[in-house]
């Protein structure tokens, strides 16, 4: 669960048709190729929100007018919201018996507490519903959590009728803790105001029967909220630099030192801003005709057969608020995110915002790092990553893509982040891969240290050990058993999951699969189900078997050259030349099965090669040949990524020395260096 | 002065490379103890041709195989059989110790090893003491300096200034380094102080080679950083040439273990040459009042800074 967050604002070019959230029907490979970029989302809410900062005590006191269009046809009797902050209240909250108050290497220290509070809560006529407001925990029985509430209606909304609705709160920020809070004199304000639940029709994400999707605040969960425009006035102290979801409309200094500003946007699901005396203002354009060339372009729309047209990207304004103390970095935190806009408009098709925000948070902020909200992301560097030798470590750059990839998956393509976390964490965490070895190098693009080299996949494969993990990928968060588990079944796996699809069906069909994805479920809400069919559908394959052992159980995939044997046969009398009888058996210890290639090489021969279905628990092959077999692989281009030991793929007949000698001689000539040093 | 100890080391290299030789060995012999353990782990990898790419160079991802595919149970061998040897490298040093500075000293006539023995065992328990004695004190000490410069550093640490953590880092290590040096060098003074008079506590050495240290830190650290520079040739030497010379036969192996040895040995015989020429430096710069012992005359003249002592003629 990286937290990045985003807010710039963005102008969506405009017009066009109302973008259907509903699923679509499925669709012939010649609809997909018909397939357009949504231009906008389906609005479903409008939020416009007045909120005053108080510095002395950390405090939000806002004024909010929600428009919420029922998008069913449903009659929907009462409404739903989430008051995420009520998550850090008190040690009574799910939030906190679930992370014990510590969450991604953080702590929420005794005594610092957040909350929100509705003051009161009216209709657009001025009904007022504030005694009708209830708690609710529908995930689980803890009467103390404060994160979800209900109001019941006076009049049900009708299907596609609106309702107006005006709600005071208070808010108090905690230090900064799971994505939000203060850290001296910085905010970073998410998740902070009353947010209404999304209302899910019948037949979005498999529902049988329209409803409130709405779950309490986890440990390991994020966040769902249909899209809509914000338009949102922050009233700060006159010295704060402020950042936001959004393009900045309005500002104006008033008579009692403090400014006021106004950002807006439209089709995105949730608005976060930020406010620090100490900012660094780094302001640059994305310029599509010179970061794209007509080559790439072209090279783009070949890959995913689409008209080079829909390939073309657009001018994004970026924005970074960098620490003072962090200003080397500027430069590479520029470039990483360009590199991102780039890649990621390219495959996915255009980001269609206007503007882009990045957040550095101070050192002590570190818990508001690498979160990401719509056009504005948070990054996670430190001062150490100034300068050589610890400036070849890429982690700024990892997380900045990584968030920035938030805004395909999580921001426009708005999967269900608490039952669902595969779809955006999982997707992105392959995404950014995608990117960051293409730009960086596959071998390094972790870090480069004194010619010790590590790439992502190093990190991935690290925690895909071949003893099954409790839990899947397609679960919801809170139920995972642990963060280590949530982190590896969210993360981790789906990126290999996808790259080892990737390597199976070809760059070009994933890629259009990815693409796929993208269009049609752009401002919009799919289910790991969605997912499938587009892959189905592309692909022309029936890949459900590989999804459900990959994604919906927690089976491994290794397969083994177990055993490679070579015997020399009794010469036969009509001939003079040697034979030999070889064999070699392939066993399958996981329970994923897929279809591999076998190498096999001979002496003095170029390797062969064999095509085995993987379905069986083993497979011997067996060659009679004048030459001897000198070794055996399994997988030998390296398409199964998520193989959870390379190390048995391969065997040799006759021992090769020179790896063992080298080693050998090198950690023993480290270990008298050390005996040197103590003095022997 | 510096010059002369310096060249007093240098030669002494020269003359008595057997003990460097026996430093050296005696660093081989006890890294072989881990030998079996290391071998036998690397010893799986001659199977399996999807480790090769090590030949090249590290990488992570094979060696975090190497480790789930059962290896952690022999890791966990060699780092404990590596913590035993690095334990057992203390009383290790100290004899090597005396016995080096033993057959710096004495001309006796006596076969080399009977010195190298004789000078070993002989001062074995007082250099142990001081041994002790010097680096918990030093161990003390350092971490009291290393806090103490954590908060003078920490506006630093804290400024707006982009390098100014780089800035108090090396604030940080240069202190910790200087202090440490301190003691260390006062260590060997103290070993040299017994070795030539062989009387004496070895408090009183001790104390009164920190005092020495204290009172010429130019000459005593100077003649170390010249002996630190020459390894740093060394080192860069060997690396320039190891990363050329290449993995992928065993020939090619072979000659890089020798190679390795080769800057063992190298860094071997600078550690004689640094404690020739700590002793040279020790008999310019030692208070009267110590005692020439067994092979300096009581007080010699002050002689001229260009006139090197014969150690030779002491006795």
């Amino acid at each position: 669960m990286r937290q990045w967050t985003a807010l710039c604002v963005a102008a969506l070019a405009a017009a066009g048709t109302t973008f259907d959230a509903r699923p679509q029907p499925p669709h012939s490979q010649a609809q997909v190729r018909a397939t357009r970029l949504p231009e906008r989302a389906d609005r479903v809410v409008d939020y416009r929100i007045g909120v005053k900062l108080d510095h002395a005590t950390r405090q939000l006191h806002g004024q909010q007018r929600l428009i919420w269009r029922n998008p069913s046809s449903d009659t929907v009797p009462d409404l739903w919201f989430h008051l995420y902050l009520n998550a850090f209240k008190d040690a009574n909250s799910t939030f906190y018996k679930e992370s014990g108050g510590q969450l991604r290497g953080a702590t929420q220290g005794p005594g610092n507490w957040g909350w929100i509070q509705v003051n009161s809560l009216k209709l657009g006529d001025g009904t007022d519903l504030t005694s009708q407001m209830r708690f609710e925990h529908p995930d689980d029985d803890n009467a103390d959590d404060q994160t979800v509430m209900r109001v019941p209606l006076p009049t049900p909304v009708p299907g596609g009728g609106t309702v107006t609705l005006d709600v005071a709160f208070t808010a108090q920020l905690p230090q900064v803790f799971a994505r939000t809070g203060y850290a001296g004199d910085f905010y970073l304000v998410g998740q902070w105001f009353p947010k209404i639940a999304v209302y899910e029709p019948a037949g979005r994400r498999g529902r049988k029967t329209g409803g409130w999707n709405s779950h309490q605040f986890h440990a390991h969960s994020e966040f769902y909220a249909d899209f809509g425009r914000f338009t949102v006035e922050m009233t700060v102290p006159g010295q704060f630099i402020v950042g936001a979801t959004g393009r900045r409309t309005a500002e104006r200094k008033n008579a009692d030192g403090t400014a006021t500003y106004t950002y807006e946007q439209e089709d995105v699901h949730d608005f976060a801003w930020t406010a620090d005396p100490r900012f660094v203002v780094v302001r640059e354009t994305f310029s599509a005709a010179r970061e794209v060339t007509p080559a790439e372009q072209e090279r783009t729309a070949t890959l995913l057969d689409r008209p080079i047209g829909e390939v073309a990207l657009s001018d994004v304004e970026i924005t970074l608020l960098m620490q003072p103390v962090h200003i080397p970095q500027a430069a590479r935190h520029m470039r990483a995110v360009k590199i991102a806009l780039k890649e990621f408009g390219l495959w996915y098709g255009r980001y269609p915002y206007a503007t882009l925000t990045i957040v550095d948070p101070p050192e002590g902020g570190e818990g508001a790092g690498g979160m990401e909200y719509p056009t504005f992301i948070t990054g996670g560097t430190s001062r150490l990553f100034n300068y050589w030798p610890l400036k070849e470590v890429l982690l700024p750059e990892q997380v900045l893509v990584h968030e920035f990839g938030h805004q395909f998956w999580y921001g426009m393509v708005a999967s269900n982040e608490f039952e669902e976390a595969w779809l955006d964490e999982g997707i992105t965490s392959y995404s950014a891969s995608r990117v960051i070895d293409r730009n960086y190098g596959a071998d390094r693009s972790m870090a480069r240290l004194f010619g010790l080299r590590v790439g992502e996949l190093d990190i991935a494969r690290s925690m895909n050990v071949p003893s099954p993990r409790p839990g899947r990928i397609r679960q919801a968060s809170w139920t995972y058993l642990d963060g280590d588990s949530y982190g590896f079944y969210s993360y981790m796996k789906p990126e290999l999951v996808l790259g080892t699809l990737e390597r199976m069906l070809g760059e070009q069909t994933m890629s259009r699969i990815m693409r796929t994805y993208q269009e049609r479920w752009r401002f919009s809400h799919p289910s790991s189900d969605d997912f499938y069919a587009v892959a189905n559908e592309v692909s022309g394959q029936d890949l459900t078997t590989f999804f459900k052992q990959t994604i919906e159980s927690n089976e491994i995939l290794d397969y083994e050259i177990s055993s490679i044997v070579a015997v020399e046969l009794d010469r036969a009398a009509d001939t003079s030349s040697t034979q030999y009888e070889s064999s070699v058996v392939v066993r399958r210890l996981g329970g994923v099965t897929v279809p591999v290639e076998i190498a096999v090489k001979f002496e003095d021969q170029s390797p062969e090669r064999v095509t085995w279905d993987g379905r069986d628990e083993w497979k011997k092959l067996s060659f009679t040949r004048q030459q001897r077999i000198e070794w055996a692989q399994v997988d030998p281009d390296r398409q199964l990524l998520l193989d959870s030991n390379w190390l048995n793929n391969a065997r040799r007949i006759a021992p090769d020395r020179r790896v063992s000698t080298k080693w050998t001689a090198r950690w023993l000539f480290w270990l008298q260096n050390a005996l040197r040093l103590a003095g022997v | 002065m510096l010059s002369t100890s310096v060249g007093r080391g240098l030669r002494a290299i020269v003359a008595h490379a057997r003990a460097a030789a026996m430093l050296w060995l005696a660093n081989l012999a006890l890294a072989s103890v881990a030998l079996l353990p290391v071998w036998s782990w690397w010893t799986r990898t001659a199977m399996l041709p999807e480790t090769d790419p090590l030949l090249e160079r590290f990488q992570v991802g094979i060696f975090r195989d190497l480790l789930i595919d059962g290896g952690g149970l022999g890791v966990g061998i060699i780092l404990l059989t590596v913590i035993g040897l690095l334990i057992v490298a203390l009383p290790v040093s100290v004899f090597l110790a005396g016995g080096t500075l033993e057959v710096l000293v004495s001309e006796d006539g006596q076969p080399f090893f009977q010195r190298f023995l004789r000078g070993g065992s002989h001062f074995f328990w007082r250099f142990l003491r001081l041994t002790i004695v010097g680096g918990v004190v030093m161990l003390i000490t350092v971490a009291i300096v290393a806090v103490a410069a954590n908060v003078v550093v920490s506006p630093l640490n804290k400024s707006n200034w982009p390098p100014g953590a780089f800035v108090a880092l090396a604030i940080q290590a240069v202190a910790i380094g200087l202090v440490a040096m301190y003691f260390l060098l006062s260590l060997d003074y103290a070993r040299i102080q017994l070795a030539l008079s062989d009387r004496g506590g070895v408090l009183r050495a001790w104390l009164a080679a920190l005092w020495l240290v204290g009172r010429h830190p130019l000459r005593t650290y100077g003649l170390a950083f010249v002996f630190a520079v020459l390894f740093g040739l060394a080192a860069a030497g060997y690396l320039f040439v190891i990363a050329r010379i290449g993995t992928h036969t065993m020939n090619l192996i072979l000659a890089g273990i020798a190679i390795q040895q080769l800057f063992i040995l190298i860094r071997a015989c600078l550690r004689v040459g640094l404690l020739a020429g700590e002793m040279e430096l020790y008999q310019w710069l030692r208070p009267a009042t110590v005692p020439g012992g067994r092979f300096a005359p009581a007080v010699p003249p002050a002689p001229a800074a260009d006139d090197p002592i014969d150690l030779s003629l002491a006795q």
